[in-house]
């Protein structure tokens, strides 16, 4: 890993670690644990195709590790945790077998964060009911990936690293 | 866009805008279905459990109206015309203060930060009120 890409994954890194801490101080669109916009996720997207699958994964994990020790507890941690991964993967595999493109993959990675949340949550409150929360993650998590692909695939056009 | 060939997908295949439109047909298609699904076959409840961490703490019938103080004091339930709903959250987003009142069998207010549930259970305790 050579500095130039040090330094572009570090300022990914703050661009995510940023755009969270600003999601978190919008007030909740919808009053359902695990809903969010996920703003930090057009700085995955974009590394996702403007650098590739590695660094996305070493920025989205960085930035899900910096704001929980900042602001976080153990218990938020663990659901940034489960939906950035279950996201994650789950961008990796579309990308890589190129079945979307970025609206695709990054609606695909909305839901995924959403649905990882909520199974975290499910699995520490012992509740399966939270499973009638579902309809709700579902819609949200499309409607907010379809923005992040949409301005995440605007900046790997525009922006030249 | 680095990753993606210039040229068009295969004459067979369908485009990229067209697979997007199509995922989010589908996906909301099923968010729809499966809300309007649970909205339409879900009974009205007939009490108000209280679980922290899966462990049932309290229960309270639906049929009467009343104000309680749950958890040890982190939250207020209301209970009124066959709804429940909290207040007092001592949390900091206080998202389970802004869900709303709930009373549909399976609906419930989750409180993460304080570990709690909210669920209403049973059915037709509006039934058991106009007896």
């Amino acid at each position: 890993m050579n500095t130039k890409k040090i330094v572009t994954l570090s300022v990914l890194v703050a661009v995510a670690s940023v755009l969270s801490y600003l999601e978190s101080l919008l007030p909740g669109f919808i009053p359902v644990p695990g809903v969010k916009v996920g703003l930090a996720n057009i700085a995955v997207v974009f590394a996702l195709y403007a650098l590739d699958g590695k660094s996305a994964a070493l920025i989205s994990l960085f930035r899900v590790l910096l704001l929980s020790l900042l602001f976080g507890n153990a218990a938020g941690f663990l659901y940034s945790v489960g939906g950035a991964v279950l996201s994650l993967s789950g961008m990796l595999l579309l990308k890589r077998f190129r079945v979307f493109d970025t609206v695709g993959v990054s609606i695909a990675g909305g839901v995924l964060h959403n649905l990882g949340q909520i199974a975290v949550a499910a699995a520490l409150l012992r509740s399966p009911a939270l499973i009638t929360y579902f309809p709700v993650l579902l819609l949200f998590g499309t409607a907010a990936g379809c923005v992040v692909g949409i301005v995440g695939g605007l900046l790997v056009k525009k922006v030249k690293l | 866009m680095a990753d993606m060939p210039n040229r068009k997908p295969q004459k067979t295949r369908l485009s990229y805008p067209a697979r997007n439109a199509l995922l989010l047909a589908v996906l909301c298609f099923v968010g729809v279905f499966a809300f309007l699904l649970f909205r339409l076959t879900a009974p009205a409840g007939a009490t108000v459990a209280v679980y922290r961490d899966g462990e049932k703490i309290a229960a309270f019938s639906l049929a009467t109206d009343g104000e309680y103080v749950i958890n040890g004091g982190t939250h207020r339930l209301i209970v009124e015309n066959g709804t429940a709903r909290v207040t007092d959250a001592d949390c900091e987003n206080r998202l389970c203060e802004r869900r709303g009142a709930i009373s549909l069998s399976g609906q419930s207010i989750v409180c993460l930060p304080n570990h709690l549930e909210i669920r209403v259970e049973g059915e037709n305790a509006v039934d058991l009120v106009s007896e």
